[in-house]
């Protein structure tokens, strides 16, 4: 225990050398999809290997990573879990980076929408080269979207005109909501059959073992529109709700105006279901409240949430807990001596 | 102390304890090579706590080795602190990769090469005195995994029946 028993301010002892630095940041621990950990790598080459490009995430319209594999016509969105505290031991090594990365698919189609929509509110729904769409200097690496993309794929969010040779699309959002609503659809089907408890997100790590055996559809519909509307910009996830005909996280809404937050129960009192008066028109002004209200709280958990994983100054954050173990009942530690009396 | 401003605002995520977009592990365009044969799966552990260190430490001998087993689940300790940990087996069809950098490029603008040191297909996860259960973070962040390729799978034409993905050559 010699190493470990350090206290963490002069833990420089054990790190090697240059790496302790968070900038210098040499290893990652990542799950990625087995056939991209299992590929032999070694006679491909650079240009068929796995890489890590940043492109424009469709929501934030920020840069995100994304890693893709010319290879198979993949892409992978790179997600980060990591709880307030956490390093990790790999063999016989420490890290100091406690995030758990994830690359875990996502469709292509997702990422190339924010361009078929804006070349088509600009060029005045002018029929386009796919290339010739996906094209952005702030993001060069985008074109390679385009080589993992097929034709048919493409279509199912596009009109499309020409031959073999060469083919030029346009945005269609008649059928972008049909696509995204047999996504939504799938993505149901799924939650219902699967343990993820849907009946409201905040409770989802109380409720999921003892869920109930039956959900409304209603609710793992909404729970699928709010996964699938992380990719969505907020003004196409307005229109597939409302092509859904479902309201959005109404539950989570509810349980966020307790703090304070009274548009919420504005738009819940005010406006019943959308299937109740059926008037597409009046749906409007009741969505953008809840987008609005619901935005809002959501800050908050995420500040609250996000701080710990930028922060890299744990000396804080240890104060702390050596008070805490100050004041814990400390019956079931062994006392330092304890340590010496047995070698 | 900057916001990521990514995360901030895919706020469903965070509320479901799904693991959320990164816009920062590496700036640039990384290849990932492999590592020849890897001799045996690598033993991995999440800990409750940030060490603030990176590199060579004895771990089978001062922390592995004192690991035990009781009816709950793995109890060990570390710097006085008893942790309570459960093993955490990777979803299926995903693997867990260590990406390593051996050398970094002196400039900005050269493409960085990762490699892959280490695979593995489960890992420990320790809380302190809670008993890992199904319900800690951890598992939502695992179930994403498999709830995502639910969702970015191709719509294929059968999910799609009322709207036909032939291709439209007239107008």
């Amino acid at each position: 225990m010699a190493e470990e028993e350090r206290e963490p301010d002069d833990s420089p002892r054990l790190s090697s050398s240059s790496h302790s630095k968070n900038k210098e940041q040499s290893r990652w621990v990542m799950i990625v999809p087995e056939k991209i950990a299992d590929q032999q790598l070694e006679d491909s080459s650079p240009d068929s290997q796995p890489s890590i490009i940043k492109l424009k995430h469709p929501k934030t319209e920020s840069a995100a990573q994304f890693l893709i594999c010319p290879k198979d016509k993949s892409i992978q969105e790179i997600l980060s879990f990591q709880d307030s505290k956490g390093s990790w031991f790999i063999d016989n090594t420490v890290q100091e980076d406690g995030r758990l990365l994830m690359a875990t698919n996502i469709d292509p189609l997702f990422l190339i929408l924010p361009y078929l929509q804006s070349e088509n509110n600009t060029k005045k729904h002018m029929f386009m080269e796919l290339d010739q769409i996906v094209k952005d200097s702030s993001y060069p690496q985008c074109n390679r979207l385009v080589e993992i993309l097929d034709h048919q794929t493409t279509c199912q969010i596009c009109d499309s005109k020409g031959n073999e040779d060469f083919k030029v699309y346009r945005y269609s959002e008649e059928k972008t909501l049909a696509w995204l609503k047999s996504k939504v659809e799938r993505t149901a089907d799924y939650l219902s059959s699967s343990d993820i408890s849907v009946s409201s997100g905040q409770c989802s790590s109380y409720v999921r073992s003892s869920k109930p055996s039956e959900v409304p559809r209603e609710d793992c519909l909404r729970y699928a529109a709010g996964l699938i509307s992380d990719y969505l910009h907020p003004s196409l996830s307005k229109k597939m709700f409302s092509n859904l005909g479902i309201k959005e996280e109404t539950t989570k809404g509810k349980k966020v105006s307790e703090n304070g937050n009274k548009t919420e129960e504005e738009t819940t009192n005010g406006k019943r279901r959308p299937d109740e008066n059926g008037h597409k028109a009046e749906e409007e002004p009741p969505l953008k409240k809840v987008r609005k209200s619901s935005s809002e709280p959501d800050e908050d958990y995420s500040r609250s949430f996000s701080m710990p994983q930028v922060k890299a100054v744990p000396t804080s954050k240890l104060t702390p807990g050596q008070k805490r173990l100050a004041k814990a009942d400390k019956t079931g530690m062994k006392s330092l001596s304890s340590f010496f009396k047995k070698k | 102390m900057h916001r990521i401003s990514g995360p901030a605002r895919l706020s469903g995520r965070i509320v479901r304890n799904y693991p959320v977009p990164v816009s920062a592990v590496i700036n640039m365009s990384v290849h990932v090579t492999s590592n020849s044969a890897f001799s045996s799966a690598a033993s991995v552990h999440l800990l409750p706590c940030t060490i603030l260190s990176n590199g060579p430490a004895k771990v089978d001998v001062f922390f592995t080795s004192n690991t035990q087993e009781d009816e709950v689940g793995l109890v060990s300790a570390f710097r006085g602190r008893e942790l309570r940990g459960q093993t955490v087996f990777i979803p299926d069809g995903y693997k867990g990769i260590v990406l390593q950098e051996l050398n970094r490029p002196f400039t900005e603008d050269q493409d960085r090469n990762v490699r892959i040191s280490a695979k593995f297909n489960e890992f420990t996860y320790w809380n302190l005195q809670t008993p890992p259960s199904s319900q800690d973070k951890v598992t939502s962040a695992l179930q994403w995994a498999n709830l995502s390729s639910v969702i970015h799978a191709p719509v294929s034409d059968d999910d799609q029946d009322n709207s036909p993905t032939s291709i439209e050559f007239s107008r």
